[in-house]
């Protein structure tokens, strides 16, 4: 159990160092991928370092363990680090010397975790102990070796100056050196405590370079966007303000929500990606990697693009508007102030004048799609633009939330419903009072006009299955727009009779099928193949009476074979004594006797007359 | 010299479509250029006139009439070959020699019949001279339904007797008595006629079985419809409709009238 949380210390804590130095990469270009590789990359370093340190020895290049360890495991061990850093570094989509860092901070971590279990296994009565001094010392400072020799690579990289290899080589010395000194310290039995804090001090200096980077870095970055990135000044300037991204972003979470904020986010780190490669790019001597990069930025580019839509126009324009001279010490500034000045009063500021645009662009939005729902309708189908608009100006939009009836069966019908945005049933009660759906109706159709003009009660009641948002139009109003307007009293006009045409289509096929049903000629069952393929819904509802006729047909003649086959026999039975009892009592009469007596006579005298 | 005979139709029970068949068989049989007469006996309940398109305005005097010795046989009879009107079957009739000789549908003429009874010697001398008065071929009897003394003069009266029966056991047992009267009356020719048949049953079979149970001439077996009940009592169906199912298997009962001896 000691040993099993031994080992999650070990192997925890180091991860968890390599995840806050990740949040320090404040464009968040680094690669999760590459933090992988580089643990990975770790551990075969330790592993080879394990081989060639006693072989070392071995082969009698040195006399002692001790010296083996003082001296010569930190040339080796830093060395086989550097190597995943080298390859790494060199790569078209390295960005910047943060990335060396957190690379080499990764594999000495990798490297660290691997020899922990290691030392643990051997002293495993103190494997806690062990766990923690390491974690704490031993850990940091293979870290902080590689990641200063991170750091002299991505520094000098493309640098083709004499001084370059001079700089890459002070990194080795120094990180060889900080190692072996601590090597040493701990060889001579140093405390614990200092150890650590011996550690703590690397770390502690590779943020400190880190902090530098970044300031240099953010310079290119304003510098090389520009409007070829399709990046504004105002964008830029919110990059260049990378770190207080979050407090930036507040007010666009706030508005637009979490998830158009984060998009925004990405959009930064994404624009901020394309600042650094550009830099990148102008000072690579590699044409091979120039093309590479040129396609980075390209791909960036792009994403860009994308991002862009999936935030929005108006978004985006709050994005610009608000950020304009950017940082959040103006923002707050300008908040306090429209606060003390009132909203809506003049010269409130850019909030006000932001915020309008951006309710404008919300109502136009909302606007369009309740047009593009009344058109949807066969009514309204053939109205241009701005006779929609003259409907949709003489309508209320009511809203409905499920279960919420919009009409029930028989209330006098004073208006009808355009379905903007919801479904809902079209439902009826049987005999015992039982709902019956008739139907269900979408957005984009219309209910209870025919009951306008006919002034008849509603048919059947109309029940939101989900939050419905509907156009309400009185028979006032809809007739107010008839008389007004001749056009949208024509467009109605070819709504109706575009529907009374298709039905016409429909009724005079269930006519055609019904004489030949009468005929006994089911012939067309074989030659109808699809009826149920429509969108339109009057269309649909046309082919289900179709469908449905189809069917009905089908079953009956079914039915109609299954009789041939198996024609009833009538059994009857007739009671004899009965039969003769009723005889006897008609033919026992006087008028029977002589009727018998005529009837010969009558015949005959017939015949002969 | 008349060889005129007299056709009984008669039925057990009402609402075997008896008028309507009877209606149709006279006017089958004068659409051949027989001369028929129909004699409406069902004092009772009159109602084969309808079926030729007559009305109470232009009914004239009726068999009531004669049977209280008001009016003579051949003031009665109504021509409706020279009557036809606009419905499409009856229109078929025009020039055909065809009688129609109504009884009364006014209230009191009726009860006061019932009131005093039926002349019989009167009605049978009435038909007897219908015969020779139009000198007629054919004198179709549509009686009241079950057997009471009209009823039962009309059977010993006449030369052919349709009996018409619904296929099942109550107009069976019925028509079991009649058959057995009108062979005891000694009836030359004894048809049976059943209509409103389901189509549920296999009609070749239930003909069988019935002309086996009665030994008797099955002439036909027409079959339950809606559309001849629909139209019943606006036109003669067979003639405006004279290839539909009901139609065509009464056309052949006229065959068997006309063969009959």
């Amino acid at each position: 159990m000691v040993v099993a949380f031994a080992l999650l210390i070990a192997f925890a804590v180091p991860v968890l160092f390599l995840w806050i130095l990740r949040r320090y990469d404040l464009y968040q270009t680094g690669k999760s991928t590459f933090n992988i590789v580089t643990l990975v990359a770790g551990f075969f370093a330790y592993l080879l370092a394990a081989q060639i340190n006693p072989a070392i020895l071995n082969i009698g290049l040195v006399d002692s363990w001790n010296e083996i360890v003082r001296f010569w495991a930190p040339i080796v061990e830093e060395i086989l680090k550097s190597l995943i850093i080298i390859y790494l570094v060199n790569r078209a989509d390295f960005n910047y010397i943060v990335d060396g860092a957190i690379y080499g901070f990764g594999v000495g971590i990798g490297f660290a975790v691997i020899e922990n279990v290691q030392y643990m296994n051997n002293n495993l009565e103190i494997a806690f102990l062990v766990a923690i001094a390491r974690v704490f010392s031993t850990n940091l400072v293979h870290a902080t070796g590689s990641g200063i020799i991170g750091i002299a690579l991505a520094n000098q990289r493309d640098d083709k100056s004499k001084r370059a290899p001079l700089i890459i080589l002070a990194g080795y010395i120094f990180a060889i050196f900080f190692h072996a000194l601590f090597n040493s310290m701990v060889s001579e039995g140093v405390a614990i405590l200092v150890a650590i804090i011996y550690g703590v001090i690397g770390v502690g200096l590779i943020y400190v370079i880190i902090l530098r980077g970044m300031k240099i870095q953010k310079q290119w970055v304003t510098e090389k966007l520009d409007m070829t990135d399709r990046v504004t000044q105002q964008e830029t300037q919110v990059v260049s303000n990378i770190e207080k991204i979050n407090e930036v972003l507040l007010p666009i979470e706030k508005r637009f929500g979490t998830e158009k904020a984060n998009l925004v986010r990405s959009l930064i780190y994404k624009q901020a990606e394309i600042g650094i490669k550009r830099n990148l790019l102008g000072k690579d001597t590699s044409e091979v990697r120039k093309a590479e990069i040129n396609k980075i930025i390209a791909e960036l580019g792009d994403d860009i693009n994308k991002l862009r839509n999936q935030i929005g126009v108006y978004c985006m324009m709050m994005v610009r508007e608000v950020y304009a001279g950017m940082d959040t010490q103006v923002f707050n500034l300008l908040n306090a102030r429209i606060a003390s000045a009132g909203t809506g009063q003049k010269g409130g500021g850019i909030w006000d004048r932001v915020t309008e645009k951006v309710k404008d662009a919300e109502l136009q939005e909302l606007k369009q799609s309740r047009l593009k729902a009344i058109k949807e309708t066969s009514l309204f189908k053939e109205l241009s633009e701005e006779a929609l608009n003259a409907v949709a100006g003489k309508g209320l939009v009511k809203n409905y939330s499920k279960d919420e009836a919009l009409m029930r069966k028989g209330d006098p019908a004073d208006s009808f419903f355009v379905i903007l945005k919801g479904s809902l049933k079209i439902v009826t009660t049987d005999s015992k009072g039982d709902e019956i759906i008739i139907n269900k109706v979408d957005g984009g159709e219309t209910i209870g006009e025919l009951a306008l003009i006919d002034q008849l009660p509603r048919s059947a009641g109309a029940i939101a299955l989900e939050d419905v948002e509907a156009l309400e139009l009185t028979r006032d109003s809809f007739f107010e727009l008839l008389d007004e307007r001749l056009d949208v009293s024509l467009g109605i006009l070819r709504g109706f009779s575009n529907r009374l045409r298709f039905s016409t289509t429909y009724i005079e096929k269930v006519i055609d099928w019904s004489q030949k049903t009468a005929e006994g000629d089911y012939s067309f069952l074989d030659n109808t193949q699809t009826i149920m393929n429509t969108t339109h819904s009057d269309d649909a509802k046309a082919s289900q009476l179709l469908s449905t006729f189809y069917s009905m047909v089908s079953k009956v003649k079914e039915r109609e074979e299954g009789l041939k086959q198996q024609l009833e026999i009538l059994t009857f039975q007739i009671d004899e004594e009965r039969r003769k009892k009723e005889f006897e009592e008609i033919t026992s009469t006087e008028f029977y006797s002589k009727l018998k007596e005529q009837a010969q006579t009558l015949r005959k005298k017939r015949q002969g007359s | 010299m008349s060889n005129g005979k007299i056709v009984s139709i008669h039925s057990f029970r009402g609402g075997t479509g008896k008028s309507n068949t009877t209606a149709n068989l006279a006017a089958q049989v004068a659409l051949t250029g027989k001369r028929v007469g129909v004699v409406d006996t069902d004092i009772q309940s009159p109602g084969i006139h309808v079926l030729f398109g007559l009305d109470e305005d232009k009914m004239g005097k009726t068999m009531n009439d004669f049977l209280h010795g008001k009016a003579t046989i051949k003031e009665i009879g109504f021509n409706i070959g020279e009557n036809t009107g606009d419905e499409e079957g009856r229109a078929k009739l025009k020039g055909k020699n065809l009688w129609l000789f109504p009884s009364s549908i006014r209230g009191r003429e009726i009860s006061q019949i019932l009131r005093e009874g039926i002349d019989f010697n009167k009605l049978n001398e009435g038909l007897q001279s219908t015969i020779s008065e139009f000198n007629l071929d054919y004198l179709f009897i549509d009686t009241h339904p079950g057997l009471n003394e009209e009823t039962l003069l009309s059977i010993a009266t006449s030369d052919i007797l349709i009996i018409i029966l619904r296929p099942d056991n109550q107009d069976l047992q019925g028509t079991s008595v009649t058959v057995d009267i009108a062979r005891s009356l000694d009836v030359p020719n004894l048809f049976l006629l059943i209509n409103k048949a389901l189509p549920k049953y296999d009609f070749a079979k239930l003909r069988e079985q019935v002309q086996t149970q009665f030994n008797a001439q099955v002439t036909g077996v027409l079959p339950l419809s809606f559309d001849m009940a629909e139209n019943a009592s606006k036109d003669l169906f067979s003639l405006r409709y004279p290839d539909h199912e009901w139609s065509k298997s009464l056309i052949g009962v006229v065959d068997f009238i006309l063969a009959a001896k």
